[in-house]
C-alpha cells in the first residue's frame, strides 16, 4: 500500500506467514464488525457499517453486532474470534485495551481496533491499532479556516477537555497564524462534547471578537457552534462527518472520518495476507480525512479554486512531515 | 367467533401441562416475532435454527448459555428467599453491583504491593466472594431493617438504593480505581486471579458449580428446614405467623440478608469468572432479570433454575441469530421480550381456560 506507513511496527516472522497464508481471497475471508452505536446514527458507527457493506458486496463473507454495551464487548468479541472470524473490528475506544489483552488467544485471527493503542501494554502482533493524527487534521483545518477568512479571526470550538482537543485547538491556531499575517486564531474548550448550546455560545464569543470562520472539534457541541455561527452570518466548517445540511451556503466543507474506508482497507489486507499488527497504522491524512461538501469536496461559493489548491499545499506539507505541528 | 375466558374448576398443576404451554408460549413469541424479519429479507427459520442451534446445541454456546445463566440463578434463588418472606426486595442490581465491587476490592488488593499480594490466589478468590457477598448481604439488609424498624417501603427504598450502587461503580471506576491511560475501568486481574474454567472449549466457570449449590442450599433451607417454613409462613401471613410464635421481623431481616448475598456472591463471580475486572454497566439489568426467572420458575428452585438457562440461551443465542442475519438489535429484542411476555402469559391458562363460541343472533 503506497499510501500509508507503518510504524512501531513489531511484527513477528510466524505471525506474518500464518496471517499471509490464511486466505487470499476476499470469500474466503470473514470479518465481523462490532459497533457501539447504532448503524443508523449517521456518523460514527454508520460510517464503518457502509464500509462493511461494501465488503459484502466485493464478495467478503461478513457479520455485524450493533449497540453493544460496554460489559458485553468482551463476550459479543470473543464469540466473533470463536467463531473463527479471520478479522475481528471493533469501532471505538471502547476496544483499545480488550483487544491487546485477548488477540493473543487467537494467534490467527485478526483484530483491528478503529482507536489508538493502549499506552501501557504490549501490542499482540495480529492487532492493528489506528493513528488518526488529529493534530495534524486540526492543523489543516487551521490552515483552512485562514485561507477562507475575510476578516481579522477564525476560531475553533473543543469538546471534552482532554490532551487530544487541547492538540488539536493549539494546531489549529497555530495553522491560522502562520497562513496568514495578522490573523488571530481563537479557540474555546468548552469541556463537553454534547452540549449543543455550549457550543453556539463559544462560536458567537469569537464572532463577537472579529472571527469569521468556525471550525469545531466536539459531536453534538460541535453542531451548536455550526447552527450559532452560521445563523450569525459566520462561515463554518463540519468535522467528524459531512455536515453540509446544518448550514448549506455557509459550510465550506467537512472533515470526515473515512471509517468506511479503513474497514474495507483493513480487511483488504488480512485477505490479501499483508495485514502487520503489533501496533499502530498511520494511514495518509488523506485518507483518514476526507474533505466532504455533498458529492463534491468544497463548496465554490465560498471557496475558490486557487484558495483550495493553496490548502491543498499546506494539507500536503503536513501529511508528509514538512509541516509539523508544534503542539 | 368470540372467545373468553372461563376460570377452570381446578387449576392445573402437571408438570406436562406446564411445558406443554411453555413450549407453546415459545412457538408463538417466534411467530410473532418471525413476522418483524420479513421487511429485512432474513428467514426466521435460518434465524431461530441458529439461536436454538447455538444457545443449547453447540458445546461453546451452551457453555455461554449457562454463563450468562449463572447470576440470574443466583438472583432468582434470593428472590424466592426474599419473595416467599414477604420481602418483596427490587434491589438485586444494587446488590449485584455492590458484591462485584467488594470482590474487585479484594482483587486489587492482591496485585502487586497490595495487602493480599503474598496470599495464594484460591484463598483470595475465597476471601472475595465471601466480602462480595456480605458486602450484598448488608446492602440488602439495610433495606430490610429500615422495612422492618421503621415501615420503610422496601420498593422504593430498594430502587433507589440500585442507583446508589450504579453511581458509586461508576465513580470509582472512573476515579480512585481507574486504570491509567484506559478507559473508565479497573486494571485487569491476573489470570492466576480467574476462576478456572471447568469444561475444555468452553467459557463455563467455576462459579456455575457455586451457582448450583446454593440453589441446593437454598432448596434444604426453604423445604426442609424450620427456618425455611418460618419464612414462607411469615410471607404468606404474617399476622397468623406471629400468632404461632414465628418472629416474623427476624426471618424477614434473615431473608434480606440470603438474598442480598446471593446476589453480591453473583456480583463477585461475574468480577472472577466473566469480566475479571470492575466496570461501568456491569450487571446491565441482570438484578431485574434474576427476579423474572425466579417469576417464570413460578418461585421454585428448579424452575428457577431451568428458567435461568432458558433466558440465557435466549439471550446467547439471541447474539447469534443477529449475527447469522444481520437483523437490527432491537428486532432480536423484541422476539426475547416477546417469548418471555407469552411466557409469563401462560399462567393465566393455568387457572383459566379459553372459550370459544359463536355469536347468538337475538
Amino acid at each position: 500500500m503506497s499510501y500509508f506507513k507503518t510504524s512501531k511496527v513489531m511484527l513477528s516472522t510466524a505471525a506474518a506467514l500464518m496471517l499471509g497464508t490464511a486466505s487470499t481471497a476476499n470469500a474466503e475471508t470473514t470479518v465481523a464488525l462490532v459497533l457501539p452505536g447504532s448503524i443508523a446514527d449517521g456518523g460514527w458507527n454508520a460510517g464503518a457499517y457502509q464500509g462493511l457493506q461494501a465488503l459484502k458486496a466485493d464478495g467478503f463473507d461478513v457479520a455485524f453486532s450493533e449497540n453493544v454495551s460496554q460489559a458485553d464487548i468482551p463476550a459479543v468479541v470473543q464469540g466473533y474470534a470463536d467463531d473463527g472470524y479471520d478479522l475481528v473490528i471493533g469501532h471505538g475506544y471502547q476496544f483499545g485495551s480488550l483487544f491487546a489483552e485477548i488477540s493473543e488467544e487467537y494467534p490467527e485471527q485478526a483484530f483491528f481496533a478503529t482507536t489508538s493503542a493502549p499506552g501501557n501494554t504490549e501490542i499482540p502482533s495480529n492487532a492493528l491499532y489506528v493513528e488518526f493524527r488529529y493534530t495534524d487534521a486540526a492543523y489543516g483545518m487551521g490552515a483552512l479556516a485562514a485561507l477562507m477568512s475575510d476578516g481579522k479571526a477564525v476560531g475553533v470550538v473543543g469538546g471534552g477537555d482532554n490532551p487530544t482537543t487541547q492538540g488539536m485547538a493549539k494546531a489549529f491556531v497555530e495553522a491560522a497564524e502562520a497562513t496568514k499575517d495578522g490573523l488571530k486564531g481563537y479557540a474555546i474548550v468548552t469541556g463537553d462534547y454534547n452540549d449543543a448550546a455550549k457550543g453556539r455560545e463559544a462560536a458567537s464569543t469569537m464572532i463577537g471578537n472579529g472571527a469569521d470562520v468556525i471550525w469545531h472539534t466536539a459531536d453534538i457541541t460541535g453542531i451548536g457552534a455550526i447552527e450559532g455561527a452560521s445563523s450569525q452570518g459566520a462561515k463554518v466548517i463540519g468535522m467528524f462527518a459531512e455536515q453540509t445540511e446544518l448550514a448549506p451556503s455557509e459550510m465550506g466543507t467537512s472533515l470526515s472520518a473515512n471509517n468506511a474506508g479503513l474497514v474495507q482497507e483493513v480487511a483488504k489486507m488480512v485477505a490479501d495476507g499483508s495485514f502487520e499488527g503489533g501496533g499502530m497504522w498511520e494511514p495518509a491524512l488523506g485518507f483518514s480525512w476526507l474533505p466532504l461538501y455533498g458529492d463534491t469536496t468544497y463548496n465554490t461559493d465560498l471557496i475558490s479554486e486557487d484558495t483550495w489548491a493553496k490548502f491543498l499545499e499546506i494539507w500536503a506539507k503536513v501529511d508528509s512531515g514538512e509541516i509539523e505541528p508544534a503542539s | 367467533m368470540r372467545f373468553s375466558l372461563e376460570k377452570r374448576d381446578t387449576p392445573l398443576v402437571s408438570g406436562w401441562s406446564i411445558v406443554a404451554m411453555s413450549v407453546l408460549a415459545v412457538l408463538i413469541g417466534m411467530a410473532l416475532g418471525g413476522i418483524l424479519f420479513l421487511p429485512f429479507e432474513a428467514s426466521p427459520w435460518e434465524g431461530y435454527q441458529s439461536l436454538i442451534g447455538n444457545a443449547f446445541f453447540s458445546k461453546r454456546g451452551f457453555g455461554y448459555t449457562l454463563v450468562t445463566a449463572t447470576p440470574l440463578m443466583m438472583v432468582g434463588f434470593g428472590t424466592i428467599v426474599a419473595w416467599r418472606c414477604g420481602f418483596i426486595f427490587l434491589g438485586f442490581e444494587g446488590c449485584l453491583l455492590i458484591g462485584a465491587m467488594g470482590g474487585t476490592m479484594v482483587g486489587l488488593g492482591a496485585l502487586e504491593g497490595g495487602i493480599l499480594s503474598s496470599t495464594a490466589p484460591a484463598l483470595v478468590i475465597a476471601i472475595a466472594l465471601a466480602w462480595g457477598a456480605t458486602l450484598g448481604a448488608l446492602w440488602a439488609g439495610l433495606v430490610g431493617e429500615l422495612k422492618i424498624r421503621f415501615g420503610g417501603n422496601e420498593v422504593l427504598i430498594a430502587l433507589m438504593m440500585n442507583f446508589l450502587a450504579i453511581y458509586l461503580v461508576q465513580y470509582l471506576v472512573a476515579g480512585p480505581w481507574r486504570v491509567v491511560g484506559d478507559m473508565p475501568q479497573t486494571e485487569r486481574l491476573p489470570k492466576d486471579l480467574w476462576l478456572p474454567y471447568i469444561v475444555s472449549g468452553t467459557r463455563l466457570h467455576a462459579g456455575f458449580l457455586v451457582a448450583i449449590a446454593s440453589g441446593v442450599v437454598i432448596w434444604v433451607v426453604m423445604a426442609k428446614s424450620r427456618a425455611g417454613f418460618e419464612m414462607i409462613a411469615s410471607g404468606l401471613n404474617p399476622r397468623s405467623a406471629r400468632y404461632g410464635g414465628i418472629q416474623v421481623a427476624i426471618r424477614q431481616r434473615q431473608a434480606a440478608l440470603i438474598a442480598g448475598g446471593l446476589a453480591g456472591l453473583a456480583g463477585a463471580i461475574t468480577i472472577y469468572g466473566v469480566h475479571h475486572r470492575l466496570l461501568d454497566g456491569l450487571s446491565d439489568g441482570t438484578g431485574f432479570v434474576g427476579i423474572v426467572t425466579a417469576l417464570l420458575g413460578r418461585m421454585s428452585i428448579p424452575g428457577t433454575a431451568i428458567a435461568s438457562v432458558l433466558y440465557g440461551g435466549l439471550s446467547v443465542g439471541g447474539d447469534a441469530m443477529q449475527r447469522q442475519t444481520g437483523l437490527p438489535s432491537s428486532i432480536v429484542l423484541i422476539v426475547q421480550a416477546s417469548i418471555v411476555l407469552l411466557l409469563l402469559a401462560t399462567e393465566v391458562l393455568r387457572t383459566h381456560r379459553i372459550v370459544f363460541s359463536r355469536k347468538k343472533k337475538i
